[in-house]
């Protein structure tokens, strides 16, 4: 329990302050441009709707999957802000040219996988071991997408504008003062058995989080007040997971939010307040999962950025199939019982962890 | 140790045997899914295991270098 209970509040410079700034609003960004790309096609109505569903599929595939080996390659080079401007420039170019709906998705992906990794590893390293930073730099991109989806669909939507906030972005980018980055070679874990146990719980906890994520196709989101209130919910939860859990302990923070967001999901499906408070504590876990995957593979923050989101589309995958009529059918049971498993492989990760700490 | 794991084993196979028994009672019930095809699904589900055999040989690599 050391790492819980050592230093549980950050206080930022100002330099640590700029970075997470402009990453969290250019993560949201990017988030928001790939969503407004698929929904003007849809608004558009220049593809079926089956072209549009497998490039959508493909898009989510490259963008979450090929995290993993980007992150190597940024933790190779060591190139992690150059990653991050060049994820802008690639969503740009798939912006300026979006009525392609396929290419255009394709390198917007690997745009949004390049900038994630950037400034996935920026974030992880202002303050190695703490999941309040990777929680706030993530947080926006739930938002992103809502705003991306309802710019996009509406008269509103302008590649030009989007494009012009890119660059802005990229040159925020350039300009923020540089963080220290740490690539040294050590793996913390002392035996291999322990070891396993934490990637394998941990990872397979956040595959099953992108399935509930997906599960969670409620009927009442089609109210678009409801929908702002869900979304705004799992960007709260991301942030304040990481801060709650800085302070109050990794543990004692997620495993309460998971307990309790199981029945409030289940019973959300008719009554929305619920599945909004529970969709808040169940994004509880995210920094947490990031941080610990981040802290096993020491001097890897790019693949072990990467992996997480290779976890995540892993588990979300069987909603693109058959399966589909099954998972987000909105049972309950269903619902409360695959929430539940998540909490049991993230409690026998987390018990691994600091009884490996300590 | 061994108690542990007994007890874990437990409650997996009772939170399996309540999704086995929610998608049963939903799967016959449920709409078919709109505009898909399994073969659509092939070049993702194909990306996806690339970048999986890449990530275990990524962790592998990291775990001999102890």
């Amino acid at each position: 329990m050391i790492c819980e209970q050592q230093e549980r509040y950050i206080n930022l410079s100002k330099t640590e302050w700029t970075n997470v700034v402009i990453y969290s609003i250019s993560h949201g960004l990017i988030d928001a441009c790939c969503a407004a790309i698929i929904a003007a096609n849809i608004a558009l109505g220049s593809k079926n709707l089956g072209e549009l569903s497998f490039c959508i599929v493909l898009y989510n595939t490259i963008a979450f999957a090929l995290q993993a080996p980007v992150g190597l390659i940024v933790d190779k080079l060591k190139r992690p802000v150059e990653s991050a401007v060049l994820g802008c420039i690639f969503v740009l170019a798939g912006m300026l040219v979006y009525k392609w709906v396929g290419f255009s998705l394709i390198i917007a992906g690997l745009g949004n996988a390049l900038f994630h990794v950037g400034g996935g590893v920026t974030i992880l390293n202002l303050r190695p071991g703490k999941a309040s930073l990777p929680g706030i730099y993530v947080a926006p991109g739930a938002i992103g997408l809502l705003i991306g989806t309802l710019i996009g669909k509406s008269i509103y939507f302008s590649p030009w504008i989007f494009s012009l906030l890119l660059i802005a972005a990229a040159v925020f980018i350039l300009t923020a003062t540089k963080s220290t980055y740490d690539y040294k070679n050590e793996v913390l874990a002392k035996n291999s058995s322990k070891y396993n146990i934490i990637i394998t719980c941990i990872l397979a906890s956040i595959a099953v989080r992108g399935l509930v994520g997906f599960m969670l196709a409620f009927p009442w989101k089609m109210d678009l007040l409801l929908l702002a209130a869900f979304t705004i919910a799992v960007t709260l939860g991301k942030a304040f997971g990481g801060i709650l859990g800085d302070v109050f302990g990794w543990t004692r923070v997620t495993m309460t939010g998971l307990l309790i967001s199981a029945p409030l999901l289940a019973l959300g499906i008719k009554m929305p307040i619920l599945a909004i408070a529970g969709v808040f504590l169940f994004n509880l876990t995210m920094p947490v999962t990031l941080v610990i995957t981040s802290i096993i593979l020491p001097g890897k923050s790019g693949f072990a950025f990467g992996l997480t989101t290779l976890a995540l589309i892993i588990g979300a995958f069987p909603t693109f199939t058959g399966l589909k009529s099954v998972l987000c059918y909105n049972n309950g049971a269903m619902i409360m019982g695959t929430v539940l498993i998540m909490a049991l492989l993230l409690w026998i990760g987390l018990k691994a962890f600091f009884s490996n700490k300590t | 140790m061994y108690k542990l794991k007994n007890k874990i084993l437990t409650a997996a196979a009772a939170l399996s045997l309540i999704l086995f028994k929610g998608a049963t009672a939903y799967a016959d019930a449920a709409p078919p899914p709109e505009n898909s095809s399994m073969s659509d699904l092939i070049l993702p589900a194909m990306v996806i295991i690339i970048v999986c055999v890449i990530a275990f040989f990524g962790i592998k690599s990291m775990r001999n270098k102890k």
